[in-house]
């Protein structure tokens, strides 16, 4: 088993107003083990879609294609047992939870995944004693596991919370669909280092962004383009410096004269 | 339009359940005209608006007895203390028990800032703040109650007077034989005087509470009004609470419906003068085929008041929730500010709720805003959760308590917000125990 997450001609729809609206159109694309790879493209393209459908979201539907991960059939799945099997989606928007605190969801969501991963579950001190730990990492108030789940949270501290989930969880893969958008470039550089924490061996992560700047602290070891629900275009770091000078159009331009 | 007597159920249904008790000694003339009234309308079928959603047909077939006084406090005893947290918080505050309607002395420890008395019912009187301006005496649980309330309890915080938290217990004990009681309660806060009732309504067997709450908040006083209706499975309660607020007061009332087979919650609110306050904000959570109904009338009749009416329904199985609330705006009752919300959640297919707000306004210069959602789980929400690996049921338990969390946040009293929590809760999962 030589990748991680190996995704071959996925195809998914939606239904929107009773007609299906093809979202992806063959995508396929691969992962190996400790790697870090980005996704780029234009608005609409299908960039967040993917990240759902890989984290198992039964809004979309899945017409035909393959994902394995860590050699199992990854689309048979439920979400939560995805996420026990070290799958994580840091959303580009986080929902609003009125009435959950943060620290019981977040002890929730770990003793659930350690349950299912067989490890002991974390009382609520030793959940405590970790989870300020990583909050200071990622210069969050402590007070955001008192309030109420991404419930008055700004742009920045709800991406913030996403990246405390994802270390709080231990994934084997990460999804991080635009978590470096809105942030200041503190904040930026607070959740590329959220990341790079996490890199080994064992960690991969697919890092959906528009902007060069989370690249240069995140150095990718892949960047590919997608656009109207495929991957049309891969390479190294340059691609991501070429689209941020010249823009998809003209990348895409050169894609589609070069697929021919 | 049908005709005026189609709108009635036939008299030998809903009323004959009472009509062996409506024969009446005509030296009580209000008991006669109230009895009268009955016997010529009978009691409302789904057709007339107020009562389209809530079929009375659910209080059965088999005539209701009187109530008794009871004398052996045994079974009275053993339902106060099986109410969830009566240990922690209600077992402490100074309280007033009514079995089957009647008073319990022995039961009871008046607080010495409560003047509690108890007469004979006498028709009311000026006691009946406004029997007349809202027609109140035309309801028919209201005349059911005047043609058959035994006992009357005057209540009053003297002006100026902290009375602090004061309960109120209401046990129904019913046996095979369906029983009813029809209590008359008048409470008075005088001026600048303020109290915080809880009410607890239980009771088992199989019975009829239907009491008459007036109430009167003088200037600048203030009301705090919990009401729990725990009742029994096979209890029904059709409350009437009329309030008139004086200038400056607030009637702050929060209903909070956890089962029975019928509790109806209806509320009559006068802004009588400016500055007056009332909130009539209520949860009910309900399961197997139990009907829930809040309807609330607020009438502005003042300048500068405001109100809020906002209720959250959660049901399962076969459960119907009801909110019907009314905003009437006087003319000359300028910067009026009412604000009203229904949100119900709807946990399975066979569960109804039906919301109805209605707003009658004639004065120019008024903010009145309604909404209502109902609707199953959010299924982001849902997904949210579950994909940081929180099971399916897990996660929808997460949001339901969370719902229900959020419902009791305009309690501001922590220890009763704790307390109304700690019911919903109990209430939720024995339900959800019950069915699966
Ligand atoms: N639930 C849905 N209903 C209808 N249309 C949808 C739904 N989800 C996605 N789409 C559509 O699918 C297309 C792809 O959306 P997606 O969010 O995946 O794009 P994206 O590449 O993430 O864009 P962005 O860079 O703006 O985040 C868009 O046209 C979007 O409107
Ligand atoms: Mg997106």
């Amino acid at each position: 088993m030589s990748q991680l997450l190996e995704i071959v001609d996925l195809h998914a729809h939606v239904i929107a107003d009773e007609q299906e609206k093809q979202i992806l159109r063959g995508v396929s694309l691969s992962i190996p083990p400790g790697e870090v790879h980005v996704v780029m493209g234009p608005n609409g393209s299908g960039k967040s879609t993917l990240s759902y459908v890989l984290a198992g979201c039964d809004a979309y539907k899945i017409t035909s294609g393959r994902v394995m991960f860590r050699g199992q059939n990854l689309l048979a799945m439920k979400p939560e047992e995805r996420a026990a099997l070290g799958l994580f989606l840091a959303f580009q928007n986080p929902v609003e939870l009125p009435g959950v605190n943060n620290a019981h969801f977040l002890r929730m969501a770990v003793n659930a995944v350690r349950r299912q991963r067989g490890q002991e579950e974390l009382d609520a001190v030793a959940f405590l004693k970790q989870a300020r730990k990583v909050i200071e990492t990622l210069s969050m108030a402590p007070d955001m596991l008192k309030r109420a789940v991404n419930v008055g949270f700004s742009g920045g501290e709800k991406k913030r919370n996403e990246v405390l989930q994802m270390t709080l969880l231990e994934p084997c893969f990460a999804i991080l669909d635009e978590t470096d958008s809105g942030l200041d470039v503190d904040a930026l550089r607070v959740v590329a280092e959220g990341v790079n924490r996490l890199r080994s061996a064992e960690f991969s992560a697919l890092v959906i962004t528009h902007h060069q700047k989370l690249l240069e602290y995140l150095v990718p070891d892949r960047v590919h383009v997608m656009a109207n629900g495929q991957m049309i275009l891969s390479g190294g770091i340059d691609l991501a410096r070429q689209i941020d000078q010249e823009g998809y159009v003209h990348v895409m331009k050169g894609a589609s004269t070069c697929l021919k | 339009m049908p005709k005026v007597n189609e709108l009635y159920h036939p008299r030998s249904d809903i009323l004959s359940l009472f009509s062996h008790r409506l024969c009446v000694d005509s030296s009580q003339k209000w008991r006669a005209e109230a009895a009268a009234f009955l016997a010529r309308k009978g009691f409302p079928n789904k057709r007339v608006e107020q009562w389209q959603y809530t079929d009375l047909r659910v209080l059965g077939n088999v005539p209701y007895q009187m109530a008794l006084q009871d004398n052996n406090h045994v079974c009275a005893k053993k339902l106060l203390h099986a109410l969830p947290e009566w240990h922690d918080v209600l077992a402490f505050l100074p309280r007033i028990v009514f079995v089957n309607g009647y008073f319990s002395p022995v039961l009871s420890q008046v607080p010495p800032t409560l003047t509690l008395t108890s007469q004979h019912f006498n028709g009311g009187g000026e006691n009946d703040f406004f029997k007349d301006t809202l027609h109140i005496g035309q309801q028919p649980f209201v005349a059911l109650n005047t043609a058959l309330a035994d006992e009357e309890i005057l209540l009053q915080v003297q002006e100026g007077v902290e009375a602090g938290q004061i309960l109120m217990v209401s046990l129904a004990l019913g046996g095979e034989t369906p029983i009813s009681f029809h209590p008359r309660y008048t409470l008075h806060i005088g001026k600048g005087a303020c109290l915080s009732l809880v009410s607890v309504n239980t009771g088992e067997g199989r019975y009829c509470h239907n009491p008459v709450l007036n109430i009167k908040v003088e200037n600048n006083a203030k009301l705090k009004h919990l009401t729990l209706f725990q009742e029994g499975d096979q209890g029904c309660v059709l409350e009437t609470v009329c309030a008139r607020i004086a200038g400056h007061g607030v009637y702050d009332s929060f209903a909070l419906t956890l089962g029975g087979r019928l509790t109806r919650h209806e509320v009559y609110v006068l802004l009588a003068e400016t500055g007056g306050i009332a909130n009539v904000n209520g949860v009910q959570c309900l399961s197997s085929e139990q009907i829930g109904d809040i309807t609330s009338v607020m009438v502005y009749g003042a300048s500068e008041c405001a109100s809020r009416q906002t209720v959250r329904t959660v049901l399962s199985e076969y459960a119907r929730g009801v909110f019907q609330g009314k905003v009437i705006v006087r003319r000359g009752a300028q910067k009026a500010d009412g604000y009203q919300m229904s949100q119900a959640l709807l946990l399975s297919d066979h569960a109804e709720v039906n919301v109805k707000p209605e707003l009658e306004i004639y004065a120019d210069n008024v903010r009145c805003s309604h909404g209502a959602t109902v609707g199953a789980l959010d299924e982001d929400q849902l997904f949210y959760l579950r994909s940081r690996g929180i099971p399916e049921d897990e996660a929808q338990n997460i949001l339901i308590e969370a719902f229900l969390k959020e419902s009791l946040s305009l309690l501001e009293d922590e220890r009763l917000r704790r307390f109304c929590h700690a019911g919903l809760v109990r209430s939720f999962y024995s339900q959800k125990g019950a069915s699966s």
